[in-house]
């Protein structure tokens, strides 16, 4: 049976400064100390008339032509986003369409997640693929979230960036497993605590239509579920904390990140923090990160990674993957 | 041994950083100098790392200072 290997990544930034320091003009002390807490300054944010799928479509074919991959043999796509074109249809056609064009003959569908996306969409790959139904998936990932958000507002416009990312997964007759057991789990009581009012059907008559969050209720959950979700997926892979090379979590903002490798005792060598050049950009920021990490020379072939992606939903998810050499050799090429 | 009200005040300031700000037992944290939301994050990761007890934004709302916090944090000790 084939097995299911991430193969190569790509990922698309915009163009736009967005950077903390640049939107905001006021109270120079108060930002400069939001910059130095979150880690966060340099970011990007798309054009008026530049959407997530858009960046997607970059992403992918940036990953297409540098892997001389044949289109014709990816099997089916996941656009995982929170920053549809549209509620009718999803932005995955519109994908198909400046990808693959008249080749239709891939399935394609979309994925409403955030944080947590990127974890979720690699076990719909690597689930695809073990129903022996698929060969070749390519995961999408995108957002725009800086159309949502109101410039004033510090807490929310300090942390997040637009991007896209690209990843192939592929089937492949190889001797070991390289993504290994998920841990994944949804608390839809904090429904509110990350969300943009009045984007769909429901109206929130008390709100304005600019991304809300809580960022206390965020950082309450995070610290509360993440080490119970890296917990229980080294048990599910047997494996014990010493065993993982990198420790690659979703990129939320250093302030976050410092307080779960402090809870988790995980030291600063293993635990990568990677906020400074283009912010959270929520799915997008584990394959951002394992990318500029492989690209660095730090993460290598046959190195143990753990994922952890967590926020919008209340969404968690975490798994383990091996590093391929295909997948250094495509991205050091 | 349960620590005094004092040198749970004392090590409030020395992990948020107000160690120089003037305030008792029973000043909202909100009125506090130099307290914003990122103090809030502070004080939240302070009582998780020491104390084991992980707040949340109606925690926060209803412990509102050193006093009902500290009472709050040795009733689930």
């Amino acid at each position: 049976m084939l097995k299911p290997s991430i193969s190569s990544i790509s990922f698309h930034i915009p163009k736009n400064n967005y950077s903390t320091s640049f939107i905001q003009n006021n109270n120079k002390d108060r930002v400069n100390k939001i910059i130095s807490k979150t880690g966060i300054n340099k970011k990007f944010s798309s054009s008026e008339n530049e959407y997530a799928s858009d960046l997607a479509i970059v992403a992918a074919k940036k990953l297409i032509i540098k892997n001389n991959v044949n289109k014709k043999t990816i099997d089916m796509i996941i656009f995982c986003s929170q920053s549809p074109d549209y509620l009718i249809p999803g932005s995955s056609g519109k994908i198909q369409d400046k990808i693959f064009g008249k080749d239709n003959n891939v399935a394609a569908i979309d994925l409403s997640l955030g944080c947590s996306g990127f974890v979720y969409s690699l076990l719909l790959a690597k689930s695809l693929i073990l129903g022996d139904d698929f060969k070749k998936v390519l995961i999408l990932t995108a957002d725009t979230y800086s159309k949502f958000i109101d410039k004033n507002n510090i807490s929310v416009s300090s942390i997040f960036g637009d991007a896209a990312s690209a990843t192939l997964v592929e089937g492949l007759d190889i001797k070991d497993n390289e993504i290994l057991k998920f841990d994944l789990g949804t608390d839809g009581s904090g429904i509110k605590d990350l969300f943009l009012p009045n984007s769909g059907s429901v109206k929130d008559l008390e709100k304005n239509n600019n991304l809300y969050m809580n960022g206390i209720n965020l950082f309450s959950f995070t610290l509360k579920i993440v080490p119970q979700s890296i917990d229980n997926v080294l048990k599910k892979n047997n494996l014990l904390i010493d065993d993982i090379d990198y420790f690659i979590f979703h990129q939320a903002n250093k302030y976050m990140l410092s307080a779960l490798q402090e809870k988790l005792e995980i030291s600063s060598e293993k635990f990568i923090i990677d906020t400074e050049n283009y912010g959270n950009t929520t799915s997008s920021t584990i394959p951002i990160t394992l990318y500029s990490k492989i690209k660095e020379g730090i993460i290598k072939e046959g190195d143990k990674i753990l994922f952890c992606g967590f926020g919008v939903g209340l969404s968690w998810a975490s798994t383990i993957i091996r590093v391929s050499k295909n997948l250094v050799d495509s991205i050091n090429t | 041994m349960e620590e005094t009200i004092e040198i749970f005040i004392d090590r409030i300031k020395q992990n948020l950083n107000v160690d120089t700000v003037i305030f008792d037992m029973n000043t909202p944290f909100k009125e506090i100098e130099k307290w914003d939301s990122l103090s809030n994050m502070g004080l939240l990761a302070f009582i998780d790392q020491d104390y084991g007890i992980i707040l949340d934004y109606d925690d926060l709302l209803k412990y509102d200072n050193p006093l009902k916090l500290y009472n709050y944090v040795y009733s689930k000790k």
